[in-house]
């Protein structure tokens, strides 16, 4: 059970991520002053 | 640093999930994202609250980020840069939006600013770096009506903040406003680079040197 629990957190924290990740490849721009370097499989 | 620790926070994750390497560099670019935004933001909100300029830093800090999400913007070269910089800006900004000012001249600035950031849409907007540049000419013109719509809205709620007479949110606003212009404009990107440059040479000839010689 806590197992499960614990990757179900695991997978929502991941999709998360990626949904950030993909606006961060967006068009706008996020942030304030600095921009992180875009990763290669994200600029394909 | 706050690159390290999503690194280290992606690759902890992928080996949980069993994901590939691509997938990991995602959650470690998705992770110095929320991150690095978010220990700015808190830093930058925790500083007006000491100085007692809350309100008129976070009212700064919306605008700008309206405003610099659609149209783009220089960046500093790394992130410490950007966040000692970004501390500095809003922090005055903040403080001298504090001070009392004529609704005429705030009408006035409100024009003046209105129709600068019309000539740096037609002209600049979406302003891209050296890592993300939009060349694609639908998706400009895109980007340039969305910063369009954040215009007008920002002018209607300035003006009825004006109407009302809340002059220092008026005031923050249109220094949020007018930081986001600037650093569209080919001065703010000369600025930015001569600050980076400047910084560079520091660090190479600089602190450096000195702890080295020691």
């Amino acid at each position: 059970m806590y197992k499960k629990t614990v990757k179900m957190l695991l997978s929502g924290a991941a999709s998360l991520l990626i949904f950030v990740a993909s606006i961060g490849v967006s068009p706008n721009s996020m942030w304030i002053l600095y921009e992180p370097d875009i990763p290669k499989s994200l600029k394909e | 640093m706050i690159r390290t620790i999503s690194r280290n926070m992606a690759e902890k994750l992928g080996k949980q999930l069993q994901c590939d390497q691509d997938r990991v560099e995602v959650f470690a670019y998705g992770l110095q994202i929320i991150l690095g935004t978010g220990f700015k933001l808190v830093l930058i909100l925790l500083i007006s609250l000491i100085l007692d300029t809350f309100h008129t830093t976070l009212i700064c800090l919306i605008t700008y980020i309206a405003f610099r999400n659609f149209g783009g913007g220089v960046h500093l070269s790394t992130y410490s840069r950007c966040l000692v910089t970004g501390l500095a800006v809003f922090t005055v900004l903040g403080k001298l939006a504090a001070h009392g000012m004529e609704t005429g001249t705030l009408s006035l600035l409100l024009i003046v600013t209105s129709l600068l950031w019309i000539y740096a849409i037609t002209k600049w907007v979406p302003a891209g770096t050296e890592k993300k540049q939009v060349k694609d000419r639908r998706v400009r013109l895109k980007q340039k009506k969305k910063t369009g719509w954040v215009l007008m809205l920002w002018v209607i709620t300035c003006t009825v903040l004006i109407k009302y007479r809340f002059i220092y949110h008026t005031f923050a606003s249109l220094l949020g406003a007018l930081a986001a212009l600037f650093l569209i404009t080919p001065c703010g990107y000369r600025i930015a680079k001569a600050l980076d440059n400047k910084l560079d040479n520091f660090g190479k000839g600089g602190v450096g040197e000195c702890i080295k010689r020691q």
